[in-house]
């Protein structure tokens, strides 16, 4: 058990995001020299990432350097192979059930809607009290098209819906895999602003994973860099914007 | 008019069954992705267990067995007992050989179910013995449980009772598609189907949600064919288990996802049945077609579901594919090729008797499992039919024999064409589906063939089917003289004619087609995008699977001297598909142990003989397929799972699981990281 349990169930949002990041005790998530890979081979070593509540980490790297494999071992996908990682004071020991308990959510790469759904449908699975309601006040461009089979849908609205769902669960830790895949940079404007006001508003800590360097980092509070499996550089985000030549060292794994 | 309104209620009895059946298999097809060959084998352990329980009390167990009381139980008890071993079978067969599938391609787990199917009804007539329930099981009938009241409506004797099973399947469907369409659960599974992960990732356990459905649909068949059974007849240890290709039938008529439609189509097809049945004894009615009429339409409805709604059946495209069983490209070496022969040659010298008939018995089926192996192991097209093909031929052997006087080598050839003919003709739907709806369609190819063709009394003779026997340049071939069962001339025609043949079919699937074979099961649009004319090669693969069927069956008819029909029933089929996967269905040394393990194979005669196992045959081939597919699964490396799951077991303690990672932590192995995450991220 995590020794920060203790207020990391009751987030708040007055901690300092300044604070040098071994020290907080505050982080909804913390993922502390994780290794995680495929078969019991490592393809991610000493990931240590920490995420206050209301901020969001831009996760960035080269293809292959494991942003997708460290979402998915924090997300319960893939069994942890050393080192720990807790939502909320919760430790996910390479379970699901854990982290979708402890009020972490994942949204995959592949944007996990169902295609044989409906919209409505979609929105009806998160099991939550006040119906999909609130999700059609946040997007009213899903109001529209509720009972289209989500197939039917453009890559930007099914990354709507599948953002829409993910927060009628109301996430305390929310997890965008490549959300900008398939998608034209305008359709990845107009969304990332979306979380940047769930960040806030509702006090979600957020990783994201994005190839749109720039657009991340204009959103995100921190961002972390992967090389070959393991973490390079970390900075404030706003930092590292300008300072692009880092950047692409550490892309380059030098 | 009267009358067809009388017989089409009449039908409803069946119609519910078919009803029912269908409509679960279409709510376990949205749930799960499985075609369930085992929805009527779930059925008729509930008949039986019901029956059991009303004839004396007696709960069968697959181990054992509990008195529940001391005399016969009262109907609805027994009746609810009977319906929910059909949910417990349902639920065993999720949790145990389904679930652990999930992810396997769709022959493994078209194989598994013909598994499960074979294995309930190998344990049914196991367990309802004598010895067990304490009555005679040829004395069991399944007493009625619904009124048998009638009524005149129209000139019309309407029974009651079948209206209420009609009822029945109405609700059952009814409720069945209200429950995916209205319930929040219901919506998950469906999704849970599409994308278990992303289900998982928003709280809810696919596995949970899929096992609601497996036990509500083996709960609603076994309901059904209890109440209906007394209306349908007798009680016989196989035929509630085939009524499941009637019900595939309809179900493929619902497009395998819509359960109204299934429901509906499972009632006319009964009542449809019934009405030809009746119409059938009019005297203008053409005798050829007086047999096996009822048992042909369920293709005749698939053949033209597929024409019609060809397009509309869903293919499963969203889920992962999965890796298909690895291939061994065999390779010729003469030595390699001359060995396994000379040891065959001297074995059915030193064998005599019974023994050398079931040698040679093995290097027939040996050639019909090779069929399997071109077909389904190589070309990836899950086919029922191979045992019809052969008897087919058996009957053109037959006809051609007796009637025409066609001379031996040309017999078989001609008789073998018959078959690829046949095959072509089976292998046309195939053209537009594939994995396990292709499987419905040659099931009921194959009842149909069964039922129409050799079950015929039209087109066979009292005197039997004969056969003339073989014999070239004046030298008999004949299987026996005088009082040797199987002469030595007779084998040795056989032995070398397989081998030829086998090793012709070697040649040909290390070659061109071999590989065409391949790309065509492993993706055919990529096969195609490729240059690979994907239906030609797939008919080229019925019809030399069908020819070398033929071949076999035509041998088989040789051996005994008059075309036996019990050798190509539906059920040899899937014995034989289940011995070559056991075996390995893609490789020729598999089709050599399917034909070792077959029906009156060495290893049967063995089992038979020698163990006094006989009775047991048909579960352990079933058992052992079933571990095959769902233990040491073909598709999967067994060593690297094995290690990863020691190296788990032991992270907790990190200093041994260190030393047991074979690649050291330190340094990051460049291909090690990029190899997964383009796997997985892509």
């Amino acid at each position: 058990m995590n020794a920060t349990s203790p207020t990391a169930e009751t987030p708040d949002a007055s901690q300092a995001p300044d604070a040098p990041a071994a020290d907080r005790t505050d982080d909804a998530l913390a993922i502390r020299g994780l290794s995680a890979g495929y078969r019991g081979v490592p393809a991610v070593r000493d990931i240590d990432l920490q995420v206050p509540a209301g901020s969001i980490l831009a996760l960035l790297g080269p293809n292959g350097a494991g942003k997708t494999t460290t979402l998915r071992a924090a997300a319960g996908l893939l069994p942890v192979l050393g080192g720990s990682v807790t939502v909320l004071g919760t430790p996910i020991a390479g379970r699901v059930e854990h982290a979708t308990r402890a009020g972490l959510c994942l949204i995959p790469d592949n944007r996990g809607v169902f295609h044989r759904l409906t919209v409505a449908e979609n929105l009806r699975l998160a099991r939550s009290k006040d119906g999909y309601g609130p999700a059609l006040d946040r997007f009213p461009q899903l109001r529209g098209l509720l009972n289209r089979r989500c197939g039917l849908l453009s890559g930007g609205e099914q990354q709507l819906l599948a953002i829409a769902r993910t927060l009628l669960l109301r996430p305390r830790v929310l997890l965008v895999d490549e959300m900008s895949m398939g998608l034209s940079p305008v359709a990845v404007q107009r969304i990332l602003p979306e979380l940047r006001r769930v960040a806030d508003e509702d006090g979600t800590a957020i990783v994201l994973v994005e190839q749109h360097i720039d657009q991340a980092l204009s959103v995100a509070d921190e961002a972390a860099v992967m090389h070959h499996g393991r973490i390079v550089l970390t900075g404030p985000a706003a930092e590292l914007r300008q300072d692009r030549a880092r950047i692409q060292r550490a892309y380059f794994g030098d | 008019m009267n009358d067809l309104l009388q017989f089409a209620v009449i039908g409803f009895s069946t119609g519910a069954v078919y009803a029912v059946l269908g409509a679960s298999l279409v709510s376990l097809h949205i749930a799960t992705g499985v075609v369930n060959f085992a929805q009527g084998s779930v059925a008729l352990w509930a008949v039986w267990q019901t029956a059991a329980l009303r004839a004396n009390g007696t709960l069968v167990l697959p181990l054992g067995s509990v008195a529940l009381g001391d005399g016969p139980m009262s109907a609805w008890p027994a009746v609810l007992v009977g319906a929910t071993s059909g949910l417990v079978w349902s639920l065993a067969a999720h949790l145990l050989v389904f679930r652990p599938l999930r992810r396997a391609p769709a022959l493994g787990q078209v194989v598994a179910s013909v598994g499960v199917m074979l294995f309930i009804q190998a344990l049914v007539t196991l367990r309802f013995d004598r010895d067990t329930m304490g009555v005679d099981p040829g004395g069991l009938v399944p007493l009625p449980v619904l009124t048998a009241q009638t009524f005149t409506f129209g000139g019309a004797t309407i029974a009651v009772g079948n209206l209420l099973l009609a009822g029945l399947a109405v609700a059952a469907a009814a409720g069945l598609a209200a429950y995916f369409r209205f319930t929040r659960t219901g919506i998950a599974t469906k999704a849970g189907a599409e994308d278990e992960q992303a289900l998982r990732l928003m709280g809810y356990s696919p596995d949970r949600l899929a096992a609601v459905v497996w036990g509500a649909t083996g709960f609603l068949s076994g309901l059904t064919v209890v109440l209906a059974a007394p209306a349908i007849g007798g009680l016989d240890p196989v035929s509630y288990m085939l009524y499941v290709v009637p019900a595939l039938a309809v179900a493929l008529v619902g497009r395998l996802s819509s359960i109204g439609v299934a429901c509906a189509a499972g009632l006319v097809l009964g009542a449809l049945q019934q009405i030809l049945l009746f119409l059938s004894t009019k005297p203008w009615w053409p005798s050829w077609a007086s047999a096996g009429v009822g048992d042909a339409i369920p293709f005749v409805v698939v053949v033209v579901a597929l024409f019609l709604l060809g397009r509309g059946i869903p293919e499963r495209g969203a889920r992962e594919a999965g890796a298909l069983p690895p291939v061994a490209v065999p390779q010729l070496r003469p030595l390699s090729a001359a060995a396994p022969l000379a040891a065959t040659g001297i074995a059915i010298v030193l064998t005599s008797g019974q023994w050398r008939f079931s040698l040679v018995m093995s290097i027939v089926l040996t050639l019909v499992a090779a069929s399997v192996v071109l077909l389904t192991g190589y070309l990836g097209q899950i086919s029922l039919t191979t045992m019809a093909f052969a008897g087919a031929a058996g009957f053109a052997l037959s006809k051609l024999t007796t009637n025409a006087h066609v001379p031996f080598p040309l017999s078989i050839l001609l008789s073998a064409l018959v078959a690829t003919a046949l095959g072509i003709v089976v292998g046309v739907p195939a053209l537009r589906i594939r994995g396990a709806q292709l499987a419905v369609a040659t099931i009921a190819a194959a009842l149909a063939i069964e039922s129409f063709v050799f079950n015929n009394p039209s087109l066979t003779p009292y005197t039997g089917n004969l056969i003339r026997d073989p014999s070239m340049l004046g030298h008999s071939l004949a299987v026996r003289q005088g009082t040797d069962v199987i002469t030595l001339r007779f084998s040795f025609m056989v032995l070398v004619m397989v081998a030829v043949l086998l090793i012709a079919l070697a040649r040909l699937l290390s070659g061109a087609t071999g590989r065409a074979f391949l790309a065509v099961r492993s993706n055919e649009r990529a096969a195609a995008a490729a240059g690979v004319n994907v239906p030609a090669v797939k008919l080229l693969g019925f019809a030399l699977a069908s020819f070398l069927a033929g071949v076999g069956g035509c041998l088989i008819g040789y051996s005994r001297g008059q075309l036996s029909t019990a050798s190509f029933t539906v059920l040899v089929g899937l014995t034989v598909l289940a011995a070559t996967y056991a075996g390995g269905i893609t490789r020729i040394s598999g089709a050599v142990v399917a034909g070792l393990a077959g029906p009156l194979g060495v290893l049967y005669l063995f089992c038979t003989q020698t163990l006094e196992l006989g009775k047991y045959y048909t579960l352990i081939v079933a058992a052992v397929m079933l571990l095959r597919v769902v233990v040491f699964r073909p598709d999967r490396a067994l060593m690297p799972q094995g290690a990863a799951r020691v190296r788990r077991l032991l992270a907790p303690f990190p200093s041994i699981a260190r030393r047991h990672a074979p690649t050291a932590p330190a340094g990051p192995p460049a291909d090690a990281v990029h190899e997964p995450e383009s796997a997985h991220a892509g």
